[in-house]
């Protein structure tokens, strides 16, 4: 164990050797920091001449946005606070997937989708919104083969600037997450999309042209209000103590079921004071229930607005309000850190012959002390850009220190590591222009120290109590787990947790992940494969599989015997029920991420299809059909297909429009009635059946996110919860069919295969 | 006797937090974007000079991307790591600098030339190294990309992860299997 990770540090250094070009780069990097404040300079004078001309000559769109203000300052004054937040909210609303727009004058919509095929490529406007400030199209293309992508990450294929072109000629380009506005007499226009992004030349046909109409918005169009804070109403939620201001909120938008909140983290420190954030924000209401959130991806826009020029980070999250008791608490974790005196140093010496090479490594163990703290310089290692790295390990309360060495100058620095925060180690790299060599004389300085733990706060309550939310949240129809009822889960009793369960965790030394066979009460841990993954437990618990670099790993859990499927190279591996086959991920050609199916003695491979990143669902119960979700082009959608292997044929089945575009994580029933499947929002798990009939919603936010999926044969759902950002993720099992829902303790890792009798 | 380093130059543990105290300060200040610059240059430039090979255009995308940053600077929203970002940017117009050469295209064709001097030629003399950086040369473009951004950006991961927009844990995955990988081609 410890001798590859050894190997791996002295590798991680040749690949530095090996990659870095060696360039004298501090006068480049000292000219071009001259050209590059000259060039802010002139940035923020051009700006401050702009700001004072402005006033005078304003672009329309601008003159009635100001307008707006001007009336909401106004009304301020003369109606109070209350009245304005109802004014404003006429101005300003939010619609969602187009985020906060000007609903000042009528918003139009697109009259229907509109779509155009050619070579089996299919590109479909779904949906547009016109505000007087901005037009969203909303589009999705389906059918690009992966040969008309680069084989090659250095090649890049077309990169489209689409716009709309109206009959005029006039051309509406993209602005701020959507295209200029479309003028209100005007209800026709053309969606140009001159080629399919990152495609090569010829690969794919090139200047679609969509032909749009756009029509009133219908009055059941969802616009809801949104609310901009004023500094007085949150004083008068606030404490003093400056942790309890740190948190800011400044918008808030009504949700359909909710909230969206936008605001700001303002920690304030004292001079020679810094911080350090160590987990993620907290939600709570007042009965201290926890407040799952979401990231809402429509409103960054407001998000960039509301932080340009104010100190502090923007944040912004969305929730579901019923039942939730004000005013909410929002926390976020960290620690107060304290400069020591940055005139104390340590002196070492150190002695790195005469002919110091890159990868080269001292172990030193030197012992000292700084401030009264005791620190060890655990080793020093000498890199490619004629440097060297600083290995310490420190008392529990440093946070870390300055390195030099005597009689050089730095061209670059770096380091990180733990920050003694969780095990008192880190590290410090300095490079030079050239290695210094022989015995050198290094000052430990600028100690800095972890002060006391902090909870930066801030609360919240909506401007305006809605009628309009339960006051007792009441799961729809077909919810098996809530927040709510998530917070009352029990363990799972004895007599249901008798199987397996494979996990890729962390191994004992932190270092490397692998994979994992525990019992499902936690019991009898197996490591079966060291920097492994995407391992998969036979239906009948008796063989692990996973994909190594040499082939397909198969394990007999019974005879501990392993065999290799030689040649084979992918990830996901599916076995048929009949254990016949196996369909896996793979990549060949321009192939990326597409499923494959092979025999399961490793012969007769077969390619089932080209798109790419492609995902397998799972197999019939009878191992006569394979399911799999193509994915459209840059998100949006997933279709499923099944595939027959005794046939070789393909057929589309329907489309999950409200998963998650990044990894769906479908997997389907052992007795293929239920598709499981993450919903955008990353923690809501929905059930659907194979012919796309009674999509519906199972798990309905119980956290923050969801993760791996896993049936058992009977009919079990094994799934991976993150609780909230900072912690492993919790496991629990669901029967979607009457709802038992069950806590695994013990078992932290990522879910990879299940068996339970 | 030369100068010795000062603490600006060679400090400071950078945490999450104190960038963000950085970059709150360049927003009030334009003149402490200066600090950015001198914390994230270095690492762009490598970055890019490992990509391209070639010191002159390395250079010239550095300052395209720095300009670039300065300019839409005040629109920049912090949200964890300020190094996503600019890698974004300088990314960003690497791919736009191979589109304006015609170079992606023709790089396609394995059996052409690159025009380019070979970078790791230049560097590599021992047969180790060289066996490396052939075998590095031959993982999938992404893989490369992986390794880059770790050892030569010396991004940590999660600022991959926030870059690459892939899980910590799965670029975790990714680049220790990465490695054991080319340490087992290695020692065969």
């Amino acid at each position: 164990m410890e001798s590859n990770q050894m190997n791996f540090a002295a590798l991680e250094q040749e690949i530095r050797t090996a990659m870095v070009v060696a360039d004298n780069e501090k006068g480049f990097i000292s000219d071009l920091r001259r050209q590059v404040m000259a060039h802010l300079a002139e940035e923020n004078s051009k700006k401050s001449s702009q700001n004072h001309r402005s006033f005078l000559r304003l672009h329309p769109g601008w003159t009635i946005a100001l307008a707006i203000l001007a009336i909401v300052i106004i009304s301020t004054l003369a109606i109070g606070p209350q009245r304005v937040y109802a004014e404003f909210a006429k101005l300003f609303g939010y619609i969602p997937g187009a985020g906060i727009v000007d609903q000042s004058k009528p918003i139009r919509v697109l009259a229907e989708p509109v779509s155009a095929t050619r070579d089996g490529i299919t590109i479909t406007v779904t949906s547009a919104t016109l505000t007087a400030d901005r037009t969203q199209i909303q589009y999705r293309i389906f059918g690009v083969p992966g040969s008309a992508y680069p084989d090659r990450e250095d090649v890049v294929g077309c990169m489209p600037q689409e716009y709309l072109q109206l009959a005029d000629g006039t051309r509406l380009n993209q602005i701020n997450g959507g295209y200029e506005p479309v003028p209100a007499d005007v209800n026709e226009a053309v969606f140009v999309l001159p080629c399919i992004v990152n495609t090569l030349p010829g690969k794919t046909p090139e200047n679609w042209e969509l032909p749009l109409r756009f029509v009133a918005a219908p009055p059941n169009l969802t616009v809801m209000p949104v609310i901009e804070l004023t500094p007085s109403q949150q004083s008068s939620q606030t404490q003093n103590a400056a942790e309890h201001q740190a948190i800011k909120v400044n918008t808030e938008i009504e949700t359909s079921d909710g909230y969206i909140l936008i605001g700001q983290f303002l920690p304030q420190t004292a001079t020679g004071e810094s911080f350090q954030q160590t987990g993620m924000m907290k939600i709570s209401d007042a009965t201290g229930k926890n407040v799952p959130y979401t990231l809402p991806q429509d409103v960054n826009e407001n998000v960039n607005q509301s932080s340009a020029g104010v100190p502090g980070a923007g944040w912004d999250v969305q929730f579901k309000a019923a039942g939730l008791v004000y005013p909410l608490k929002i926390s976020i974790p960290g620690y107060y850190l304290q400069q020591e005196d940055s005139n104390s140093k340590a002196e070492l010496t150190f002695d790195a012959g005469s002919d110091p090479q890159p990868g080269q490594e001292w172990n030193l163990n030197q012992k000292f002390q700084l401030n009264g703290h005791n620190l060890t310089l655990a080793s020093i290692t000498a890199d490619s850009r004629n440097g060297y790295s600083f290995f310490f390990t420190v008392d529990p309360e440093v946070y870390g220190a300055g390195v030099e060495i005597v009689g050089y100058t730095a061209n670059g620095s770096g380091g990180g590591g733990s920050g003694g925060l969780t095990d008192g180690k880190f590290n410090r790299s300095v490079s030079y222009s050239t290695l210094p060599k022989g015995v050198l004389k290094i000052f430990v300085s600028n100690l800095t120290l972890i002060g006391d733990p902090v909870t930066w706060q801030g609360q919240w309550t909506p401007a305006t109590i809605r009628t309009d939310l339960p006051a007792d949240p009441t799961p729809q129809a077909g919810v098996c787990l809530t927040a709510d009822s998530f917070a009352q889960l029990q363990m799972a009793p004895a007599n249901l947790i008798k199987g397996k369960i494979l996990v890729n965790e962390a191994l004992d030394d932190q270092n490397h992940w692998g994979l994992v066979l525990y019992n499902l009460d936690g019991s009898g841990k197996q490591v079966l494969a060291k920097d492994e993954n995407w391992g998969t437990l036979s239906p009948d618990g008796s063989q692990i599989s996973y994909p190594g670099d040499d082939g397909f790993h198969v394990i007999n859990l019974a005879t501990q015997t392993e065999k290799v499927l030689t040649g084979l190279e992918g990830f996901d591996l599916n076995w048929s029920p009949d254990g016949k086959q196996i369909a896996y991920t793979g990549s060949s050609g321009n192939a990326i991420d597409s499923v494959f199916v092979v025999n399961s003695d490793g012969t007769h491979m077969s390619q089932v299809s080209e798109p790419n990143y492609e995902s397998i669902v799972g197999w019939s119960p009878d191992s006569t059909k394979l399911y799999f979700v193509v994915p459209y082009t840059g998100g949006a959608g997933w279709k499923v297909f099944s595939y027959s292997p005794t046939s070789a044929s393909t057929q589309e089945l329907f489309t999950i429009d409200n998963g998650s575009y990044k990894a769906l994580n479908a997997a389907l029933s052992p007795d293929g009635q239920w598709i499981a499947y993450r919903s955008q929002q990353l923690n809501n798990l929905y059930l659907v059946h194979p012919d796309g009939s009674d999509m519906h919603l199972i798990l309905d936010s119980p956290a923050q996110g969801i993760g791996n999926l896993e049936w058992s044969q009977s009919g079990w759902l094994m799934v991976n919860l993150l609780v909230d950002f900072n912690n492993d993720t919790t496991m629990i099992m669901v029967n979607p069919k009457d709802c038992q829902s069950y806590l695994l303790p013990g078992l932290n890792g990522q879910i990879e295969g299940l068996y339970l009798p | 006797m030369k100068n010795s380093v000062t603490q600006e130059q060679i400090d400071p543990l950078i945490t999450q937090d104190q960038e963000a105290e950085r970059i709150a300060a360049a927003q009030r200040d334009p003149q402490a974007f200066g600090n950015l610059y001198d914390q994230y240059a270095p690492s762009i430039y490598r970055y890019l000079l490992s990509r391209l090979g070639n010191v002159e255009e390395a250079r010239d995308i550095t300052s395209q991307t720095f300009l670039k940053a300065v300019e839409i600077f005040p629109q920049y929203r912090h949200r964890g790591y300020f190094s996503a970002w600019l890698f974004s940017i300088a990314r960003s117009k690497y791919v736009n600098h191979l589109r304006k050469n015609k170079r992606g295209v023709e790089a396609i064709n394995e059996e052409q030339p690159d025009p380019r001097p070979d970078p790791l030629s230049e560097l590599v003399d021992s047969e180790q190294m060289t066996d490396l950086a052939k075998r590095i040369r031959t993982l999938a473009p992404d893989e490369q990309e992986l390794l880059r951004l770790r050892f030569v950006a010396d991004l940590s991961f999660a600022e991959m992860s926030e870059l690459l927009r892939m899980s910590e844990g799965a670029i975790k995955k990714r680049i220790y299997r990465l490695l054991a990988r080319l340490q087992s081609q290695l020692e065969a």
